[in-house]
């Protein structure tokens, strides 16, 4: 008949397991709770990032709406104030002279400064932020066509799809900026006959799109070019769509056009920043 | 006996893994190697006056717990960052060889076991090994607690110093009281051990596992 073990080795082996047992849920324990506090900072430090960004992004735009506001302040009141009173000497000068071949100078010059005074005048609208806070994203886009389309050679089409929503001043500001910026690009380097631009509101999001058919580029080739290269458009469309919670997305071949999709969450995360709500 | 054999072959073990990699090894690290290799050797010279000639042997763990603490402590110092518990290592290490000592001189002489100095030298040990883990629990600096070496030494050190700690007042409870369970509480000591110096060599493994290949040269 096999003997039982003695009761002091039980009692051994119990109280070795249980420390076994203790030991073990410690470690998984302290491990399993750092886990989680670990993956907590990273949160807290991403959404840090993302708001000192945000900041950062916040305060370029004020600092160039501040300077653009002064310089289409500058353009209407000063260079559009002298231009008007060039306009009325102009006048008086068409009535003193008696040569009909003078009065017709005279009349021509008068008429390019009017032109001049007008263009002034939708340059000074346009690079006034105030414009985007009072009559909202679409006009603000369609005045930018139409200066565009003063020029004769260029061709524009504003389509809009959905039921237009404000997005908020802030961002419809930074969105202004980056369609002028992706138009001024494609005047600069495209050499486009058409430019089209594709307002999308859908309910959980905003689509706004700048195509031209100029003479289009290889976007890789772009991306891959240092600063010193290439200028920092392309990189300010991506960096501030991210800032605002969205995409952008390039698509271009050369010979082929260029189109840019800018995609924006409809409740847009810059709106409810602390600073800008008491900027 | 077979207990004995496998707490030498442990701490042989360690000691040459250490010693072997010990260019590659972090101050700490460096520092826990010498822990062990002076433990094997201690021990080693123990068990050789005792069971060879036959002479008793327990002062040589009076010596060797003074040594272990400067040690421990100086590696504990090395981890911690805050200026001011380092310290108090610092200082705890010479108040712990003179109260050590002086318990060798006075009450706990040579020939006795040195119960007084080895419950202090636990509890020390595991209030600085609780303290560097909860540091590192609350500064989060690392990426993976599991793959810090200096997590499972503290580990290793705090459940050992603390299972020895209560073992040890047990013991000296046992012993006057009834001796019957005092071969428990003994198994219960020796499981603390194997358990601590397990640690060690799992975490030279962490450590040489996770080391960045640039440094292994």
């Amino acid at each position: 008949m096999p003997s039982s073990p003695p009761p002091d080795v039980v009692l051994v082996i119990l109280v070795g397991t249980l420390l076994l047992l203790i030991l073990a849920g410690f470690i998984t324990s302290i491990i399993f709770l750092y886990k989680q506090r670990h993956k907590a900072q990273q949160q807290e430090m991403t959404r840090l990032q993302e708001a000192y960004q945000r900041e950062l992004l916040q305060s370029q735009i004020e600092i160039q709406n501040q300077t653009l506001q002064q310089i289409a302040q500058d353009l209407h009141d000063n260079i559009g104030q002298l231009l008007t009173v060039v306009t009325m000497r102009l006048n008086t000068l068409e009535d003193d002279v008696q040569e009909p071949d003078t009065q017709q100078a005279v009349q021509q010059t008068r008429d390019l400064v009017k032109t001049i005074i007008q263009e002034v005048r939708m340059l000074s609208k346009s690079l006034n932020q105030d414009v985007v806070g009072r009559f909202g994203l679409l006009p603000s886009l369609t005045h930018e066509l139409e200066r565009i389309e003063r020029s004769g050679k260029i061709k524009t089409t504003l389509l809009t799809q959905g039921e237009p929503y404000s997005l908020g001043e802030k961002t419809e500001i930074v969105l202004l900026r980056m369609a002028q910026e992706s138009l001024n690009n494609a005047l600069k380097h495209a050499r486009p006959r058409h430019l089209t631009l594709i307002t999308d509101y859908r309910p959980d999001a905003f689509i706004l799109t700048i195509a031209d058919d100029g003479r289009g580029f290889d976007v890789e080739e772009a991306k891959a070019r240092d600063l010193k290269q290439t200028g920092s458009g392309l990189y300010n469309l991506y960096h501030r769509s991210a800032l605002l919670k969205g995409t952008c997305t390039i698509t271009s071949q050369p010979g082929q056009g260029t189109q840019i999709e800018i995609r924006l969450p409809a409740k847009q995360p810059l709106i409810s920043s602390p600073a800008l709500v008491s900027s | 006996m077979w207990d004995t054999y496998l707490y030498m072959t442990l701490l042989g073990v360690g000691t040459g893994l250490y010693l072997f990699n010990y260019r590659i090894l972090t101050p700490p690290l460096r520092i826990l190697g010498s822990t062990i290799a002076i433990t094997w050797l201690g021990t080693g010279y123990s068990i050789y006056i005792g069971a060879v000639h036959h002479k008793p042997n327990i002062h040589v763990y009076h010596i060797l717990i003074i040594i272990q603490y400067a040690l421990y402590g100086l590696m504990f110092e090395k981890l911690i960052d805050q200026p001011l518990v380092k310290r108090i290592i610092r200082a705890s290490l010479v108040l712990f060889a003179l109260i050590s000592l002086s318990l060798s001189l006075t009450i706990q002489p040579w020939n006795q076991y040195n119960s007084y100095a080895t419950t202090l030298f636990n509890a020390l040990i595991a209030i600085w090994s609780s303290y560097y883990l909860w540091r590192m629990f609350v500064d989060i600096k690392v990426e993976a607690l599991e793959q810090e070496a200096s997590f499972w030494i503290s580990t290793g050190l705090l459940f050992s110093s603390l299972g020895s700690f209560f073992a040890q007042g047990l013991m000296n409870y046992l012993l006057v009281n009834t001796a019957n369970y005092a071969i428990m509480v003994y198994w219960i000591h020796e499981l603390m051990d194997f358990i601590l110096f397990v640690f060690f060599l799992l975490a030279i493994y962490i450590y040489l596992r996770y080391l960045p290949h640039t440094q292994r040269s």
